[in-house]
């Protein structure tokens, strides 16, 4: 379809240029800065691989995780009345809203009484690959649900009424109608939900802590090699999350601007 | 009477009893409605009216807080939705976006996990002219009479019992629109297609409806063969709807030997002769639609049959429309008639603003309705609405 043809608007000309401007100019700066002390050789070891690798694990697990979880109750949710939607809404909003160390002090704590023993009994949280999991996955799936309601939300109930009219399953219908037309929102939930993940720093380091090559990410990395006056190795770690942060956004704009 | 009266009502396809919806801010019904089989019903009214939601309530898609919706002979929430032979075309027709134009015009049959019919898709393909468009990857690239097409190809292939069609025709433009109406004509004549359709178009309503339903203010107002309907209105909401140029407020002051009665016009001093059923009461609202005023040649002498109810006016506004002239008459100083008729006509009278006309108003193209038996405030506050707007 056609997009519309529109005049150029009146407001907004060479003030609001300059803002741009100086917004971009210093967003390049803190780059550069990153780049040259990045450039710099080296004060310690780099064990760059098995940071990325507890990274992407950590970050994989917790989106599918959240998926498994959140797109089914974004899938109600979108189809629930909108007085019991605010009450649900603004508990699963809470998790995003609060200090990620919060999130993390608060998951530490339930572990310490069931039903949360049991689960530190059986799986394990604390100072373990699960406690990054179980972090990154409290942060993140309220993000996966807010998105992927708008998804559900979007797509016409007729559409599924139809295709029950013509005698389609519920099954066929989820498959062959819902899930395709609310795709773009769903992998822009995954791709969102990974991107936050892979970043995230104050759960993760109050559940699981900074084991090398066990729970230790390149977020946790980057603020122990700071603090150890490693600023080359810093840098370098934050230059990663940054280029993970640019994938993320272009496979975004691919994502959904797609057409379906 | 140009049209063939209605199919016969003993044993309804589909029948509404009491039908009534409550949705917050809306309330539709008591409805009562039947559709034969073979019939092609047509439920016009004005936007807002709840035609959309009386359609969807009787796919069971609203649910009812009275009365029951009866599909030959029973109950609709007896029937699992796909075993009904209901198709619905949707005002905003429900294509699937991510599906080619092909699996879009099987998708009513490969739902239930079935292959189409060949010969039926072939001839569907032929009529509804989908050959040029199965071969297309999107359906979102088509234009908006290609998709109009294809989704009622798609509802055609399931071989419904009963089409439900919602504002078909709207998004067309006009040369479009009487091409697709023409279509549904042709359907529903060759192969005793089964429809109900619902317009805010009066013309398509008439042009399609074996039958035509009015639907007002959430309430079936009327429902009678298009004859009937441009005849006698049932009620001055009707009226008003389906004729509101030229309704006046009356007084019947005596009974004509012969049939008929006499009414004097409140508005006008103005006393006219109307066919039709005996009134209620004193206070009625007598009208004519504008294509049925005549206006009579100044220099020829009065036939009998137009010699009843002649009036003197002066042409105030003369607008040429395309394909025909809207003449506005004035008497007694205030906008009386609205009158129209042919461009050759209006040259052949020598119209021009201000000229004087005499205007005949037969007896029986003249419609009476009772005012004071109407118990429904509403509807005379639609017909005095018209009123205003008609003077």
């Amino acid at each position: 379809m056609r997009r519309a043809i529109v005049p150029a608007g009146v407001v907004g000309g060479r003030p609001a240029a300059t803002t741009a401007a100086l917004l971009v100019a210093y967003l390049l700066l803190l780059l550069v800065g990153l780049g040259r002390l990045a450039a710099t050789p080296a004060e310690g070891s780099l064990h760059l691989a098995s940071l990325l690798a507890v990274s992407l694990a950590g970050a994989a697990c917790a989106t599918l995780l959240a998926l498994a979880v959140g797109v089914p109750a974004a899938l109600w949710l979108a189809r629930t009345p909108r007085v019991g939607r605010r009450v649900i809404t603004t508990l699963l909003d809470l998790p995003t809203l609060l200090s990620p160390v919060a999130v993390g002090t608060a998951i530490v704590l339930s572990l310490r009484a069931p039903p949360g023993s049991w689960l530190e009994g059986g799986v394990g949280l604390l100072f373990a690959f699960p406690g990054v999991v179980a972090a990154q996955f409290t942060v993140v799936v309220a993000l996966v649900v807010r998105t992927a309601e708008a998804a559900f939300a979007g797509v016409d109930p007729r559409l599924e009424r139809l295709a029950e009219l013509h005698g389609a399953s519920r099954a066929r219908i989820l498959w062959r109608v819902t899930l395709p037309l609310a795709r773009p929102g769903l992998l822009a939930a995954a791709v969102l939900a990974f991107a936050r993940a892979l970043g995230e720093f104050g759960a993760t380091v109050t559940v699981a802590g900074t084991l090398p090559g066990r729970t230790e990410t390149v977020a946790t990395g980057l603020y122990i090699a700071l603090e150890s006056g490693q600023l080359a190795v810093a840098a370098r770690l934050a230059l990663v999350l940054v280029a993970a942060a640019m994938a993320v956004l272009l496979l975004l704009r691919w994502v959904v601007g797609r057409p379906t | 009477m140009i049209r063939t009266p209605a199919p016969s009502r003993v044993s309804p396809l589909l029948a509404a009893t009491r039908l009534e919806v409550r949705l917050p801010g809306f309330h539709l019904g008591p409805v009562e409605l039947a559709v034969a089989a073979g019939e092609y019903l047509v439920l016009v009214g004005p936007s807002g009216v709840g035609k959309t939601v009386l359609l969807e309530a009787l796919l069971g898609w609203h649910p009812l807080a009275a009365g029951s919706v009866v599909l030959d002979g029973r109950p609709l929430a007896a029937l699992r939705p796909g075993a009904r032979g209901i198709a619905y075309v949707p005002q905003d027709l429900g294509l699937l976006p991510h599906l080619g134009v092909a699996e879009n015009l099987r998708w009513g049959v490969t739902c239930r996990g079935a292959r189409p019919d060949g010969p039926l898709l072939a001839r569907l393909t032929e009529v509804l002219d989908l050959g040029p468009l199965v071969g297309r990857r999107s359906v979102r690239t088509l234009s908006r009479g290609e998709q109009q097409r294809v989704a009622l190809g798609r509802a055609l292939l399931t071989r419904p019992r009963l089409l439900l069609l919602d504002e078909p025709c709207a998004a067309l433009d006009p040369h479009r629109r009487r091409e697709f109406q023409r279509l549904l004509r042709g359907l529903h004549r060759e192969s005793g297609l089964t429809a109900v359709h619902i317009t805010h178009d009066r013309e398509e309503a008439f042009l399609l409806g074996d039958r035509i339903g009015v639907l007002l203010d959430g309430r079936l107002r009327q429902l009678a063969t298009p004859r009937t309907l441009y005849d006698r209105p049932a009620d001055p909401a009707v009226a008003a709807f389906l004729a509101p140029e030229n309704l006046w407020e009356g007084r019947v002051v005596g009974e004509v030997v012969g049939g008929g009665w006499r009414v004097r016009l409140v508005d006008f001093p103005l006393e006219l002769v109307v066919e039709g059923s005996s009134p209620t009461g004193e206070g009625c609202l007598v009208g004519i639609r504008p294509e049925e005023v005549m206006l009579l040649h100044p220099n020829r002498p009065l036939r009998p049959q137009v010699a009843a109810n002649v009036v003197a006016a002066t042409v105030a506004e003369l607008l040429l429309l395309d394909g025909r002239v809207e003449v506005t008459l004035v008497a007694a100083g205030a906008p009386l008639l609205h009158v129209r008729l042919p461009v050759c006509a209006a040259d052949d009278l020598h119209l021009a603003p201000g000229s004087p006309v005499r205007a005949s108003l037969k007896p029986r193209s003249l419609f009476l309705l009772a005012v004071d038996g109407v118990a429904d405030g509403a509807a005379v506050a639609a017909a005095d609405g018209a009123v205003e707007a008609a003077r």
